[in-house]
């Protein structure tokens, strides 16, 4: 039978054995759980960025939307400072309408009654004096007079400033200046205001075509440095699976920077159609002018 | 002695394993537990700020830019318009001081001539 010290031996080489054992589970348990917390620190990192870049989007979303707003309430004001200007302007146009239709009614009056008056003795600009005037007719270029020496037609100039104004003739006329005023009034108000606002929108387009040039600049750059980054996260994959080292962190690294390249190409050609739409706007309002 | 060393050796060697075993994994674990539950307020988080994206009912990859482009377009309306208005007010007071001026000359013709 076994000696006790060949017993101890093998209680002892026994136990060792157990403790190996042990020890070699132990130590695997505790690198599957560090490994675990790794991964999970690492789907922390991920998961944090990618709801900062969140928080960071809508944070721009709450600035434009306020801005927005008030760019909505200065509109409604300006809409309603456009009503009332309306309002005005069309009173002018009311006001000269009515100045210019009873001017030429009462001129009209005046020119219709005009045939058959006495207007007695008259001297003319130039000195001479026609008797017993009386008003045979009235022209454009001057009256029909008859009087004692017989009949005549006497041109506007000749006439006394008192019968010019009478009948409304002559370059001093009130009611050809009202006439040319209300034209001159209604065609000025729409080429000056068709003019201005084309070329400022012009210019207006041309500098939102530049700065969106810009925009797209940086976000081409900076969709260029996300694409390099997954790149980079590629070959670091490929390399860890070489010397088969755990791969989880850098695939969801990857997949985070993969979406965000995905959303700098989206605005990129968000920003693209923009650009083709201001440059279609900006070919037809240079070709209407 | 000969006999008793080993043997105090390897109990001691088996405890000693035995107790480190039970702690550290747990720590880890519980350790893991916790950035899991992170992990999960982090999603909760995301959730709800998508909730907001779409209750608003826009992308949230294109919102910012499209907001700025509409924020754009209305200031670029905005600056038209208060040109617009700016040019109109000038013409009505000018037209309001031709029609100012053309009055009294037609009443006092009216007063005058036609009676």
């Amino acid at each position: 039978m076994f000696e006790e010290p060949k017993i101890w031996l093998f209680t002892v080489i026994f136990a060792a054995l157990i403790g190996i054992g042990y020890g070699s589970f132990y130590l695997t348990t505790v690198d599957e759980a560090n490994l675990a917390l790794q991964e999970s620190k690492s789907k922390l990192a991920s998961t944090h960025e990618s709801l900062a870049y969140k928080k960071k989007m809508w944070t721009d979303v709450e600035t434009h939307v306020v801005k927005n707003r008030e760019l909505a309430e200065q509109n409604s004001v300006l809409l309603k400072a456009k009503d009332v200007l309306d309002t005005r302007y069309r009173k002018v146009v009311s006001d000269f309408n009515y100045s210019v239709e009873s001017m030429k009614s009462a001129v009209d009056k005046t020119r219709g009654s005009a045939p058959g008056t006495e207007l007695g003795d008259i001297t003319l600009t130039n000195g001479k004096m026609l008797r017993g005037a009386k008003i045979r007719k009235l022209d454009p270029s001057g009256l029909s007079l008859i009087h004692a020496d017989g009949i005549g037609l006497v041109s506007i100039d000749l006439l006394p400033a008192e019968i010019k104004e009478r009948y409304d003739l002559g370059p001093s006329a009130l009611l050809p200046e009202m006439e040319l005023a209300r034209a001159t009034f209604l065609e000025k108000a729409v080429v000056e205001v068709v003019d201005d606002s084309r070329s400022s929108e012009i210019s207006a387009v041309k500098k939102r075509i530049s700065s969106l040039e810009i925009q797209m600049e940086s976000s081409t750059k900076h969709k260029e440095k996300l694409e390099k980054e997954v790149k980079d996260l590629e070959d670091q994959i490929k390399a860890a699976e070489a010397k088969r080292a755990p791969t989880q962190s850098l695939r969801t690294m990857k997949d985070v920077v993969e979406g965000n390249a995905g959303m700098a190409r989206n605005e990129i050609k968000v920003q693209k159609l923009e650009l083709e739409k201001m440059k279609a706007e900006l070919e037809a309002l240079q070709r209407k002018k | 002695m000969v006999i008793k060393t080993p043997l105090l050796f390897s109990m001691g060697l088996s405890s000693v394993l035995f107790l480190c075993s039970c702690d550290k994994p747990k720590l880890l674990m519980a350790e893991r537990d916790q950035v899991e539950s992170d992990i999960k307020r982090l999603l909760e988080e995301a959730k709800a700020l998508d909730g907001k994206f779409f209750s608003l009912g826009i992308d949230a990859s294109t919102a910012s830019m499209k907001l700025q482009m509409q924020n754009r377009d209305i200031a670029h309306k905005n600056t038209l318009l208060e040109q617009e208005l700016a040019t109109l007010s000038k013409k009505c007071t000018q037209g309001e001081e031709m029609v100012k001026s053309m009055l009294p000359r037609l009443e006092s013709y009216k007063a005058r001539i036609v009676r």
